[in-house]
């Protein structure tokens, strides 16, 4: 018998052990992470996986921001501690990551809750904490028709971009009943893209020649380019991410077919002209934030300079790190807002009821309501320069014609 | 000049041919692991993008000349192959399937993070090795680089099925393959052929890298190719290796016509499943594929 | 050795718990389980409450592949059938307990479909099938935007019993954990009866089974059921714990997961299951923990933690599998091996 006490006294010290390990300490903090001179910020997005190349420059914007912040002495003394989690872009994988920061980092609030379908997945866990959050892709299915009550983001929907393109061509350059192609990912943004497709050929009278999507993960778009070319359109528009729009632009050059192409935000990297070459030449983007070259516009000039004074090895802020910069911005102005006597609450009417915050040109300004928390910010259309590897301006700012948020 | 419609079929067949080469360069990678060595190996893809990566690492960042670049790389996957096989594959020898499955699974996520951690997830351009101009002739089009993937893999074809009929080593490997202990009494160092089986693997599937990151872009998420191999070896046969490179380039040109032809018709999407109803359709009528041959079970 | 350890009744000796030992072992670790749960933090229960999901779905695959050998590298098919459908009745005013099962039932009418081509393949073969079937099943929730709101993804309510809504972590655990031990005690009842018996003949030797009477017919497609039953209520607990399901939830990736859980634990072994589930949910969360400690000492770590997690992560996959191809159970088995023969071990 003394064996088996021996095995069961064993066995019990075991499972302390390990259930002390999970079991943390309970702070005395009253409002999780702010202390009197501290404030905790999380992040949530891909660190690795194919989508790091999008959540490692979001992670980094918003921990370069509020270096700065802390260097200018905080917010009302306090210092901002950014926390960074992966999420390897996995729904459930994001629930925990999200969760730890909140249960054991004690997050007050979180700057980037990853793609669309992350932000998706763990918004009910953001309800029910009341954690007010920003969300880097301004996402159709997360802010219509209701938007979530603790989540924030800036910026006009996959749908807006493409209606954005569209309206340029018909307005701006005036093409007489011209013939259009739509190519898209066969995913929730690719899919926001068409429906916008859709209700601008509706809207507009247009006439649609060829429709074309790809799977996520294809390694060949020859044959859709094919069917594209025989169609015979006289523009392209796009629904696409950044790898695809490469492989669309060389196999355009190939097959010889010229006309100009149209792509949405998401897809207007600088590596699409450093990898397509001359290719990109006829590469055009809806664009809704300042772009890196232009170092004239104060907001970008300030992004810039400070992002060099941590990262001196890259020169050119990517196009990721932009947005996040925003969203930090916006995070950091609210905080700001939301007095000294800082609760979640707090931070969440502050931000709601944020008008015409100014992003110093990064952006077009932005303003917050009950009912819209992911305003249509201002878009141009940019085209690719590949003599520079740099995008240039090529409208003003403006917004939609066709809102179709006026349901 | 040909007429556009036979002009269209041509094209979709070239560009079938090219894509379903770089299927057969992975699906030739695993099914020389397999056969040799029975393993299933989950991290061929990741082979592949590390060997894309050592190429790049040697032409762009050591400023070697491509030539040598190439042969580095090559020497060097082989031996990170043989090492792989050394550590984590010796020890399993006579375990059960499963678990040598399992390995390579962590194998895969291992090299996802030692690539990640090295080279960093943006988009990288491939240093171009072939002219970039196209190639067209009767109204039908080829980059160079697609002409040189299918040149490479026909190459590959010839180059295994005499290495396997004619030399030594591929008679032993065949033998290995077929036989272990009747191998081993015969003399022939299994463990030897082991390590050669992930060294040649391992070539292969850097040639597979470097000529798919030509063709698109360098990044860690080209490992996801990985996945078309299944259909290309079922297709094939598991145990055949010109099965192996012929399942691919039929995958591919069956692809790009269903692509082609029937997208329009219904809207699209059926380009990406054709594979994997191919796959179906094979498991349904051969499921020992093309070339393989069918196993008697005996109790 | 187990010593005054006799039978007195046919049903002492075909009780479950065969020992006052093993009884009082596991009524302590069932105790000290829920007192933690009531004090303990929301994200150690999530954990927690994630493992006993998974510890249903990997029983499940475990009595499909370990205990019968067919090879299932599709299973996340029948986890987002079930998913998907639990969470579509539940939408169209079905109750949560009905829905639940419900969800089950349909996911195994799935493995009925994919477990007849397990009657004509074998091995790789079969294993390819069931590769197809998860892809296909990808492509659906994807693609039928009608029913699944495609890419989208779609909410679902949290599951409601006779009113009680179980949307807090602590809540669900007291939802899932009778849940799951039913599982485990219906899996191991299972196995240790005549299905199981001739599961494991059919795994071993199935001409051999076949010749002595077992219907192969039979007993494979009833694998196949009972697997993707439990596969299917696993993806409906999923489904109404985050209260959110997408295609992408139920990639390939997840299969894997599945494979890994019962591998690392241990093939064709109840305890393995459990084992393999609980271990494949903590190490990415243990592995998340260790940059915080070791935070300040190694800037470089934190910086690159997240690469480096994952080659921990497949290492550590790798190591276990390799050192103890028996995978978790076969350490148990020799920790218990061990213990019994102590001090005589030789």
């Amino acid at each position: 018998m003394k064996g088996k006490l021996k095995i069961i006294v064993i066995f019990l010290c075991f499972v302390a052990v390990f259930y002390g390990s999970l079991v943390k300490t309970i702070s005395a903090a009253e409002v999780p992470g702010v202390t009197k001179d501290k404030i905790i910020i999380g992040t949530l997005s891909p660190l690795t996986g194919p989508i790091a190349m999008v959540g490692i420059p979001i992670a980094d914007a918003v921990k370069d921001y509020f270096s700065f912040i802390n260097e200018q002495g905080g917010i009302y003394g306090r210092k901002i501690e950014v926390i960074s989690e992966d999420d390897k872009y996995e729904p459930p994988q994001a629930v925990a990551s999200l969760k730890k920061l909140i249960d054991r980092d004690k997050i007050f609030a979180c700057a980037s809750t990853s793609g669309t379908p992350i932000t998706a997945a763990v918004a009910p866990t953001v309800g029910r904490e009341k954690i007010p959050s920003m969300a880097p892709i301004p996402a159709y299915g997360i802010f219509e028709p209701k938007p979530p009550k603790y989540i924030f983001a800036y910026g006009p929907f996959y749908a807006d971009q493409v209606i954005f393109n569209i309206e340029y061509i018909l307005f701006t350059l005036k093409a007489k009943d011209p013939k259009l192609a739509f190519f898209y990912q066969d995913d929730d943004f690719g899919q926001d893209g068409y429906r916008g497709f859709k209700a601008a050929v509706e809207k507009y009278k247009l006439n649609v020649v060829a429709t074309e999507k790809y799977t996520r993960g294809a390694i060949d778009i020859s044959s859709q380019v094919l069917n594209i070319k025989r169609a015979n359109p006289d523009f392209l528009i796009l629904t696409f991410i950044p790898s695809h729009s490469i492989m669309l632009l060389k196999e355009a050059k190939k097959l010889g077919l010229t006309i100009p192409i149209f792509s949405c935000a998401n897809a207007r990297l600088e590596e699409v002209i450093k990898v397509s070459g001359d290719a990109a030449d006829i590469y055009h983007c809806a664009e809704y934030t300042a772009l890196p070259n232009e170092t004239n516009v104060p907001g970008m000039a300030k992004l810039i300079q400070n992002r060099n004074k941590r990262n001196p090895a890259e020169k050119v802020p990517p196009k990721y790190y932009i947005l996040s910069y925003v969203n930090a911005l916006i995070l950091g102005e609210g905080i700001k807002k939301a007095g000294k006597d800082l609760t979640r609450e707090k931070l969440r009417s502050a931000l709601e009821s944020l008008k015409d915050f100014n992003t110093e040109g990064l952006t077009g300004s932005i303003s917050y309501s009950q009912n819209d928390h992911c305003p249509m910010t201002a878009m141009r259309v940019v085209k690719a320069n590949s003599k520079t590897g740099y995008y240039e301006p090529i409208t003003d700012w403006g917004l939609t014609k066709l809102n179709l948020k006026q349901k | 000049m040909i007429s556009e419609g036979l002009a269209n079929f041509l094209q979709l067949i070239l560009s079938g041919l090219a894509v379903g080469s770089v299927y057969a360069i992975v699906a030739l990678g695993f099914v020389i692991i397999y056969k040799a060595t029975d393993v299933f190996n989950f991290a061929q893809g990741e082979l592949m993008t590390l060997g894309a990566f050592v190429c790049y690492f040697f032409i762009v960042q050591l400023h070697i000349p491509i030539i040598w670049a190439f042969l580095l790389t090559f020497v060097s996957t082989a031996l990170i192959g043989m090492i792989t096989e050394e550590l984590f594959f010796k020890p399993l020898v006579g375990e059960p399937i499963f678990s040598v499955i399992m390995v390579t699974v962590g194998l895969s996520v291992f090299l996802k993070g030692v690539t990640g951690l090295l080279w960093g997830y943006m988009i990288k351009k491939f240093p171009v090795f072939v002219s970039e101009n196209p190639i067209s002739f009767s109204g039908i089009v080829i980059s160079p680089i697609h002409l040189t993937t299918i040149i490479i893999t026909g190459a590959l074809i010839i180059v295994f099925v005499l290495f396997f009929k004619f030399s030594i080593m591929g008679i032993a490997m065949r033998a290995v393959a077929n036989d272990q202990d009747a191998s081993l009494l015969m003399g022939i160092s299994v463990r030897r052929i082991f390590g050669l089986s992930w060294a040649i693997s391992a070539i292969v599937a850097s040639m597979g890298g470097i000529l798919l990151s030509s063709i698109t872009i360098l990044h860690p998420s080209s490992s996801f190719v990985g996945i078309k191999v299944f259909p290309a070896v079922v297709l094939g046969g598991l145990d055949s290796i010109p099965g192996a490179i012929l399942g691919g380039i039929i995958i591919g040109v069956v692809e790009n016509l269903a692509g082609g032809y029937i997208d329009p018709l219904v809207g699209g999407g059926v380009k990406e499943i054709t594979a994997f109803v191919i796959l179906i359709m094979i498991m349904m009528i051969r499921p020992y594929g093309l070339f393989g041959k069918e196993e008697i079970e005996r109790v | 050795m187990r010593s005054g350890d006799f039978k007195t009744s046919y049903g002492e000796d075909m009780a479950l718990l065969q020992t006052t030992f093993i009884k009082v072992c596991i009524g302590i670790f069932v105790i000290s389980l829920i007192g933690f749960v009531l004090i303990a933090d929301k994200y150690s229960i999530y954990i927690i409450n994630l493992s006993a999901i998974a510890t249903i779905g990997s029983l499940g695959i475990n009595l499909l592949t370990g205990f019968t050998g067919q090879i299932s590298i599709g299973h996340a098919g029948f986890l987002a059938i079930g998913a998907y459908s639990s969470a579509i009745l539940t939408k169209s005013g079905f109750p949560f307990l009905v829905a639940l099962p419900l969800a089950g039932l349909i996911s195994t009418i799935a493995g009925l479909l994919v477990g007849i081509p397990s009657l004509k393949l074998r091995g790789l073969y079969l294993a390819i099938t069931t590769f197809a079937f998860g892809f296909i099943v990808e492509h659906l929730a994807n693609s039928w935007v009608s029913l699944t709101n495609g890419a989208q993804g779609m909410e679902v309510i949290p599951a409601n019993i006779f009113g009680i809504n179980f949307d807090t972590d602590k809540g669900f655990f007291f939802l899932v954990f009778p849940l799951a031990a039913f599982a485990i005690i219906f899996a191991r009842n299972l196995v240790r009866s005549k299905p199981g018996r001739a599961w494991i003949a059919i795994r071993d030797r199935d001409i051999a089974a076949e010749t002595i009477g077992i219907d192969l017919y039979w007993y494979k497609l009833s694998s196949f059921a009972v697997s993707s039953f439990y596969a299917g209520v696993a993806g409906g607990l999923i489904a109404h714990y985050i209260q959110y399901i997408g295609p992408t939830h139920f990639e390939l990736l997840v299969s894997v997961q599945y494979l890994a859980m019962i591998i690392i634990g241990g093939l064709g072994s109840i305890l393995g299951s459990i084992f393999g589930a609980v271990f494949m949910t903590i190490l990415p969360e243990f592995l998340k923990l260790l940059p915080d400690l070791l935070r300040g000492s190694y800037p470089i770590v934190t910086e690159k933690f997240a690469d480096i997690n994952l080659i921990l992560y497949g290492l550590i996959i790798m190591l276990f599998v390799i050192i103890e191809p028996k995978g978790l159970n076969g350490i148990w088995n020799n920790i218990k091996v061990y213990w019994r023969m102590w001090p005589y071990t030789h």
